[in-house]
């Protein structure tokens, strides 16, 4: 029965865990997520729109798509998928299963924070898409900003919650939830340094300079001074290897799941 | 192979305040080993260690001369099935055991035959296509032990792998387990249950209050508990006037005859005193004797007494 294994374990052990976990996603009640996380901004704006007979200004519609698509949509898949990413072995008790493979702790995080990134895509670019139809005059340079906030959004705050739930893998949704409402909702708005550490600062002033929007520029102008969109976005991408690369080591030292009464 | 099994140095795991297993000295040539203690004794904490899943507090673990917690790559010749429960309830079993050997590194194409392999030799060919979820306990417990060795480990290791499982799936499972021996791979069997064990290999590491109490086949345990409590049955001629003779001594606890008084168990606090004296006595003409054995000569008696030494219970009682 010997076979020889692969001198490249953990790309192999990477692209097994993506191509395990993708074929999970077809369930009825994933689906139904998936498809709401499309359709609800969308449907919301639309409603709004409606409703207000287009007289909403077209800032206050662009910080609701942003809101909507870039924030909310894309945390929200993202807390699903990327957060439970070890708890959720834990709880299912397949960890043991995991953690006896050479390359298994790291795999689970790589290859599972491929298929959050993936998932989240699928759902909020053709969310972006809506909204952008919905919105301003110029659709298609809206939806080309639109799909790369939420690329970069997808990109850092998967990383970011592969990081909570590999640290606190019990509770870990609580935890980011938390830390979602706190840092990335409440610091993020404070006018000073301390700002500058949030995901969402960056994805905020990349909206202010892309969208080209007159009235947000002189707000974030004086709130926030001027930073240039390919710092930005050099912070975010470095900011997401950083987070990843700790989340693979805490994976790889922690030992989950044993505790004394359980496992005596 | 020529590293030891298993060589662990000084090994204390604590959590906490509660001790899992303390200072454990253990050097295991490549064999099958029982691992064997009650529920509570420490032997998922010592399954633990041995493939990495937790560090030692204190001393070191080699396994195949490497420490499974740094050099993981060690984990490739190891198999293990955990006494938990699979919970993939939508994945069928070709899907899974495919999916767990791949990981360590195997392409797909090659991870695909050895899983349909594994499963063809847990005999689970028929069904391996069906969800998970709709398995019995006894196939669940198949499709891990189908897990554990489609990647050819050395070391297979299964903790509790009968439970649940009918006496046709015991008898099929130990089967396999005396052919895996056979072809000369290594095995460490834990399990609570002394005579499934006995079953299948000869060699125990007996373990207690995350101490490992004793190591050998079942004469050699028995063996290092001469001079410690047992109970003995004598059958012959002529035991009245052989246990006249023993009763004062001091090392004698209790007898029992038997009805009509030609046989008797005869509780001593040394057996080895025992023997002794029953050397001595079994001369007298009057006395006949057609059999001395230990009234349980089973593994569980010597873990039994194991026990009791273990607990400073030095005299049993009548």
């Amino acid at each position: 029965m010997q076979e020889k294994s692969t001198d490249d374990g953990l790309i192999q052990a990477v692209w097994q865990v993506a191509r395990f976990e993708a074929a999970r996603t077809f369930t009825f009640g994933r689906i139904a997520i998936w498809l709401a996380l499309i359709a609800l901004p969308t449907v919301l704006i639309a409603t709004t729109q409606l409703q207000s007979r287009g007289q909403i200004p077209e800032t206050g519609l662009l910080m609701t798509a942003y809101v909507l698509v870039v924030q909310v949509g894309c945390m929200m898949g993202l807390v699903l998928w990327a957060t439970p990413a070890v708890g959720g072995e834990v709880e299912s008790q397949t960890w043991v299963y995991i953690a006896m493979r050479p390359w298994g702790r790291v795999a689970v995080v790589l290859g599972k924070y491929i298929v959050a990134v993936g998932w989240t895509l699928s759902a909020s670019i053709p969310s972006a898409i809506g909204v952008s139809l919905l919105i301003g005059s110029q659709g298609l340079v809206t939806l080309v900003w639109m799909v790369a906030l939420v690329f970069l959004s997808t990109v850092a705050y998967a990383a970011l919650y592969m990081l909570i739930g590999v640290v606190f893998s019990r509770r870990a949704t609580v935890f980011s939830v938390i830390y979602s409402l706190i840092v990335e909702g409440a610091v993020s708005g404070i006018p000073a340094a301390i700002c500058e550490i949030t995901v969402s600062y960056r994805l905020r002033s990349l909206l202010v300079e892309w969208s080209g929007n007159s009235e947000l520029q002189a707000t974030a102008q004086q709130i926030y001074g001027s930073v240039s969109p390919p710092i930005h976005i050099a912070v975010i991408l470095a900011y997401s290897a950083l987070l990843l690369s700790i989340a693979t080591v805490v994976v790889h030292v922690k030992e989950y799941a044993i505790e004394a009464n359980n496992a005596v | 192979m020529s590293e030891l099994l298993l060589d662990l140095q000084k090994v204390s795991r604590f959590y906490k305040t509660v001790i899992g297993v303390g200072d454990i000295d253990l050097q295991l040539e490549p064999g099958a080993y029982g691992l064997i203690g009650p529920n509570g004794a420490g032997k998922t904490t010592l399954l633990n260690l041995i493939t990495g899943m937790l560090a030692p507090s204190i001393g070191t673990v080699r396994v195949l001369g490497a420490d499974p917690q740094r050099e993981r790559a060690i984990l490739r010749e190891i198999g293990l099935c955990p006494a938990t429960d699979i919970l993939f309830p939508n994945v069928n079993a070709i899907q899974w055991v495919q999916y767990q050997t791949a990981l360590h590194g195997f392409p797909t194409s090659t991870a695909h035959s050895m899983a349909i392999k594994a499963l063809e030799i847990v005999g689970m060919s028929q069904e391996m296509h069906r969800p998970i979820g709709s398995y019995s306990l006894g196939m669940r417990q198949r499709v891990k032990v189908a897990q554990a060795i489609a990647h050819d480990p050395h070391l297979l290791i299964l903790d509790e792998p009968f439970n649940g499982l009918d006496p046709i799936g015991r008898y099929e499972l130990s089967e396999f387990l005396r052919e895996w021996i056979a072809t000369g791979h290594s095995l460490v069997l834990a399990s609570h249950i002394l005579h499934e064990v006995e079953e299948i290999t000869t060699a125990f590491l007996l373990i207690h209050g995350g101490r490992i109490l004793a190591t050998g086949d079942a004469s050699e345990v028995n063996s290092m508990l001469s001079g410690f409590p047992a109970e003995i049955e004598v059958a012959g001629r002529g035991l009245d006037t052989l246990v006249r003779n023993m009763l004062q001594q001091p090392w004698l606890t209790g007898i029992q005859f038997s009805a009509n008084r030609d046989c008797a168990k005869i509780r001593v606090a040394d057996n080895q005193e025992f023997y002794t004296a029953l050397r001595d006595a079994a001369n007298h003409p009057e006395v006949n004797l057609q059999s001395v054995r230990s009234s349980d000569g089973s593994l569980q008696s010597a873990f039994d007494r194991l026990l009791t030494v273990h607990r400073g219970e030095t005299r049993t009682q009548l």
